[in-house]
């Protein structure tokens, strides 16, 4: 079988079609927008993480030094 | 001596009643009354049952204060029968696990000695680095806790976001099948020559399995769909191939 045969489509099909299409690639170009946005929102948390991360670092730190203080006489 | 002759002079001598003191674990303050209103002037109130490293000279002519710290052992021991496995139970990690129970050990052998003497000091060499030191914890515990809330509000923008994607999706999936229903139907079958009878097969399968998807179609959830089109397109393009 020759499956590259040609296709004809009717002329108002046709220009639904196109319009179909020209909605298509909006939306594809809002999808791509929206993936952006939640791409940098996970940029933003982990660095948030981060940050959250190197405090309880700091306190841990800080803690342990003062809990050294505390009980270097005992 | 002389001062404190002095002033107990002074104090009998202006006939001074003896006034109610809020630090009552005294033992001079039990045994003279008219001696209150000079303790209570030098009292210093423990912030936590420790103070610091009294003067000798001074203490021989002061009378000894006593912190309150009987029921600081009191409280240890209540708290150290359930301390590990609160402490394992706890989601931190190791090392923050080892400094509790390390801690927990010493403040075990801490109220061991207060039992034993009750007035207890320690010397601190250098107060202020330490206050700094818990001024710079706390800020930082601040900082974590503004993080949390950053991340909490990032979440739900996130959250608002992939709504949006999804809507976009589904709509993009309308449109695609709008798309395909727009393009010519025709049966690859009828182009064909010499129609083969698996390709046929699947047209008698669709009708007769129809009622039975009907039946299981409130089961059907959002993934089993979406599953059953993805097969569907494969089989598509094994079909062109």
């Amino acid at each position: 079988m020759d499956k590259s045969l040609p296709v004809f489509v009717k002329i108002n099909d046709y220009k639904d079609v196109l319009d179909v299409v020209d909605v298509m690639k909006q939306k594809l170009k809002e999808t791509t927008q929206t993936l952006d946005k939640i791409k940098q929102l996970k940029t933003e948390e982990d660095k948030e993480l981060q940050e959250w991360e190197k405090n309880i670092t700091e306190i841990s730190r800080r803690l342990a030094f003062i809990d050294s203080a505390f009980f270097e006489n005992e | 001596m002389s001062k404190k002759k002095i002033i107990s002079k002074a104090q009998v001598l202006a006939k001074v009643v003896p006034t109610k003191v809020s630090m009552t674990n005294t033992n001079t303050a039990k045994s003279n009354n008219t001696i209150k209103p000079l303790i209570a002037k030098s009292v210093v109130k423990p912030a936590v049952n420790i103070v610091s490293k009294p003067d000798i000279k001074s203490s021989v002519n002061k009378p000894v204060i006593k912190p309150i710290i009987k029921s600081l052992p009191k409280l240890i021991n209540n708290k150290q029968a359930n301390f590990k496995d609160t402490v394992d139970k706890i989601n931190a990690t190791p090392i923050q696990k080892e400094i509790a129970v390390k801690t927990e050990f010493k403040k075990k052998k801490l109220a061991a000695i207060i039992k034993e003497n009750e007035t207890y000091f320690v010397y601190l060499k250098n107060p202020l680095d330490y206050r700094r030191h818990l001024l710079e914890s706390s800020r930082k515990i601040l900082f974590c806790l503004r993080s949390h809330q950053k991340i909490f509000l990032i979440r739900q923008k996130k959250l608002e976001e992939m709504n949006k994607l999804k809507i976009s999706v589904r709509e993009l999936l309308y449109l695609n099948k709008k798309f395909n229903e727009k393009l010519p139907k025709y049966n690859i079958h009828l182009l064909d020559d010499a129609p083969s009878q698996d390709m046929i097969k699947p047209a008698h399968i669709k009708f007769s399995t129809a009622k039975k998807l009907v039946e299981v179609k409130h089961e059907k959830t959002e993934m089993d769909r979406l599953e059953e089109s993805l097969a569907n397109i494969e089989r598509k393009l094994k079909t062109l191939q």
